[in-house]
């Protein structure tokens, strides 16, 4: 039950740092988040302003480059939306490492289920992907020709095609015999 | 095309979110339905699938390269409501466990990657089956998928600007109006990551036709 408050106070949490017009307050929320991180709070700043970065910077600052070419303000706008977008990616942050999310979730058991088992296999799929790419990088000596890049993207998307329902298939059979119903 | 938090206003996405429950959830009794008891091993199966076509960077002509994100290949082989919730599903993973785009935001990203696209690939696909070769309607199939997303997004992002200002006028929102935000993200959409969805759509069916086609060989073989 507590994760569930947690869940829902991380939900209006967000929702209130959306509404966040000037970047005065959204500097202390930063600070207070940084101070309740702890030891991770580097690490995961670090993360969340890399994941922020790239649609964030580009957007804002050419806004804010239009602006200053107009002669106008533009340090309020450029900084209330990067701290915006950056408080709350850090607070989501903050939340998938201190509470067990799967738990948090537990709304219903078949969406609970559904989401261990997906993240389960993310992680493998990830895993699968990774040796996918440094088998084909191992195997050529100079650089394939589009066709060949086609080949090996179709076959290998469609390879993870097929394993995805062999291996649903798979599953299905194990939570059978196990007697697990959802 | 993940929008990341921060850039919409409440209104938008509170009202995304009232839309896309509902949806959401139909989509999942649809699926119960359509896939009866391996639902959720398949499920759980085909989001993780759409995770990984995410990864791939495939090249377009041109030079440049883009990912596909697998809504045709799923709307076409499983149906529409399939294909959506599992977009979502993944959406929502990445929201939450990976830090790639927001949970703010999911309710859009999933209206417009999950919905859209699956719903007007299928439907494309449904129209110009058998009226032209497999390769090109594959092809248009998750073109025009992703072009639709986009169209979706562009919309979302441009209005921003109308719901949300400061005191001196300035958006505090996405900047930018719908007379750039159609030309930018409708146009990349049209010119570059619709052709990664449409090449890596064409090159999937094509690679399942073939393997259904040897399949069918061997059974009448035998």
């Amino acid at each position: 039950m507590r994760t569930k408050i947690y869940f829902f106070l991380y939900i209006g949490a967000l929702i209130a740092l959306s509404m966040q017009k000037s970047y005065e307050p959204l500097i202390f929320i930063f600070m207070a988040l940084f101070l309740m991180l702890g030891k991770s709070a580097f690490v995961l700043a670090r993360r969340a302003l890399l994941l922020v970065a790239f649609f964030s910077f580009f957007i804002t600052l050419s806004y804010s480059l239009m602006l200053y070419m107009q002669s106008q303000p533009f340090w309020n706008y450029f900084l209330t939306l990067n701290l915006r977008s950056l408080d709350m990616m850090y607070l989501t942050l903050l939340f998938t490492a201190r509470v067990n999310i799967y738990e948090a979730l537990a709304f219903s058991k078949e969406l609970s289920f559904l989401l261990v088992l997906s993240v389960s296999k993310i992680m493998t799929m990830q895993r699968v992907f990774a040796d996918y790419s440094d088998a084909l990088r191992s195997r050529r000596v100079k650089k394939p020709s589009r066709d060949q890049i086609y080949e090996y993207l179709g076959s290998a998307i469609a390879g993870f095609l097929d394993r995805s329902i062999q291996e649903s298939k798979e599953n299905f059979e194990a939570m059978k015999s196990r007697g697990f119903h959802v | 095309m993940h929008i990341p938090d921060g850039f919409l206003s409440p209104s938008t996405y509170i009202t995304a979110s009232f839309i896309a429950l509902p949806l959401l959830i139909r989509a999942f009794k649809k699926t119960k339905e359509l896939i009866d008891d391996e639902s959720f091993a398949l499920l759980s199966s085909l989001s993780a699938f759409s995770f990984v076509v995410m990864m791939f960077n495939i090249p377009i002509p041109g030079g440049t390269s883009g990912h596909a994100i697998g809504a045709a290949i799923l709307a076409i082989l499983f149906g529409p409501w399939v294909a959506a919730f599992c977009i979502s599903l993944t959406l929502f993973i990445q929201a939450l466990i990976f830090g790639d785009g927001g949970l703010s935001v999911f309710a859009v990203n999933s209206l417009s990657m999950g919905f859209t696209a699956s719903f007007v690939a299928f439907y494309v696909h449904k129209f110009l089956k058998n009226k032209m070769r497999d390769n090109i309607v594959f092809f248009l199939s998750g073109w025009s998928g992703i072009v639709a997303a986009s169209v979706v997004v562009a919309v979302i992002l441009g209005i921003q600007p109308l719901l949300g200002v400061d005191a001196l006028g300035h958006p505090i929102y996405f900047p930018f109006g719908l007379s750039v935000t159609i030309p930018t993200v409708v146009g990349s959409h049209i010119l570059f990551f619709g052709l990664a969805e449409g090449i890596a759509t064409m090159l999937v069916m094509r690679f399942v036709e073939k393997i259904t086609n040897q399949d069918k060989e061997v059974s009448n073989e035998s």
